[in-house]
């Protein structure tokens, strides 16, 4: 017998994703706006600041340690610190338009997930999980996932390498942090198995709409 | 469909409405329409066993084989 679903997890679950949704809201308006001002050439006010943290590695030629911020700042870009990444601090607008839109991708990118994922728990609470439209739910999330799983890691990575030609530090050499670019790689292992695990639990999906139905007509 | 339910002979024989058998048998009258519209894909046996006694029949009373 189908019932309703209003468990305590159910409801937590529902809370959660509710507040997800407008938090995914407010962000990408204020991502779209920022990119609109951006593109229409507006002037930021000196406190609008935009911190990047890049996978860039920064070896001092003297034994001078590498926490500490150089004296000398180069043009367009701050260095902040230094460890395994390197914080900076984009100031040309070519470059913060470039930003917004990878941070606009993905925020779109996760409000449509937050709204599919919304759509399969009203349905699974009202007590039909294995209605027609879940399995292709899952499945854009899958897809979703898995496409850009890579984005998210990898734009870091192409930043950091455009960052490198313009990022001159006297006194020190740069490169890309492989380790950094490692642990990227292996987060975009991780997305993309999350995504075809994703697609699989849609096939499973369908096979349980098919059930539901036989079920269904049997009197 | 190859197995035909013709639950209106009995329901005219025993002079009950559909909507006294759903009562009777504890299916609801959707489902008894789907049934008696051959859009059934199975029947249970329980079910079967419910509406025959209600109607006080043989399941061959109201299955009927066509092969198709």
């Amino acid at each position: 017998m189908n019932g309703t679903n209003r468990s305590t997890l159910a409801r937590t679950l529902s809370f959660i994703l509710a507040g997800l949704w407008y938090l995914c809201l407010a962000w990408n308006a204020v991502m779209l706006i920022f990119l609109i001002a951006l593109i229409g050439g507006v002037e930021m006010p000196e406190r609008v600041k935009v911190f990047v943290p890049l996978p860039i590695n920064v070896t001092y030629e003297n034994a001078g340690g590498a926490d500490r911020t150089p004296a000398v700042q180069p043009e367009g870009v701050a260095v902040v610190a230094g460890h395994t990444d390197v914080i900076v601090n984009v100031k040309e607008v070519k470059d913060r338009i470039i930003l917004t839109i990878a941070v606009l991708l993905l925020s779109l990118a996760a409000l449509l997930i937050v709204r599919e994922l919304r759509a399969i728990l009203r349905e699974v609470k009202s007590g039909r999980p294995f209605s027609a439209e879940n399995p292709r739910r899952l499945r854009r999330i899958g897809w979703l996932v898995l496409a850009l799983g890579p984005l998210e890691g990898g734009w870091t990575f192409w930043m950091a390498s455009r960052f490198l030609d313009r990022l001159a530090i006297p006194g020190a050499t740069l490169s890309i942090n492989p380790e950094l670019h490692l642990f990227i790689g292996d987060f975009n292992f991780n997305s993309i198995l999350l995504g075809l695990l994703i697609l699989l639990i849609a096939q499973i999906f369908e096979l349980g709409v098919r059930l539901q139905e036989e079920q269904d007509l049997t009197i | 469909m190859p197995i035909n339910v013709n639950l209106d002979l009995m329901l005219v024989r025993r002079k009950m409405s559909l909507t006294e058998l759903s009562g009777r048998v504890g299916v609801t009258l959707a489902n008894l329409s789907v049934l008696k519209n051959g859009k059934a894909r199975a029947v249970r046996f329980s079910t079967l066993e419910a509406i025959c006694e209600a109607l006080d029949c043989q399941p061959g009373d109201i299955l009927e084989y066509t092969g198709e």
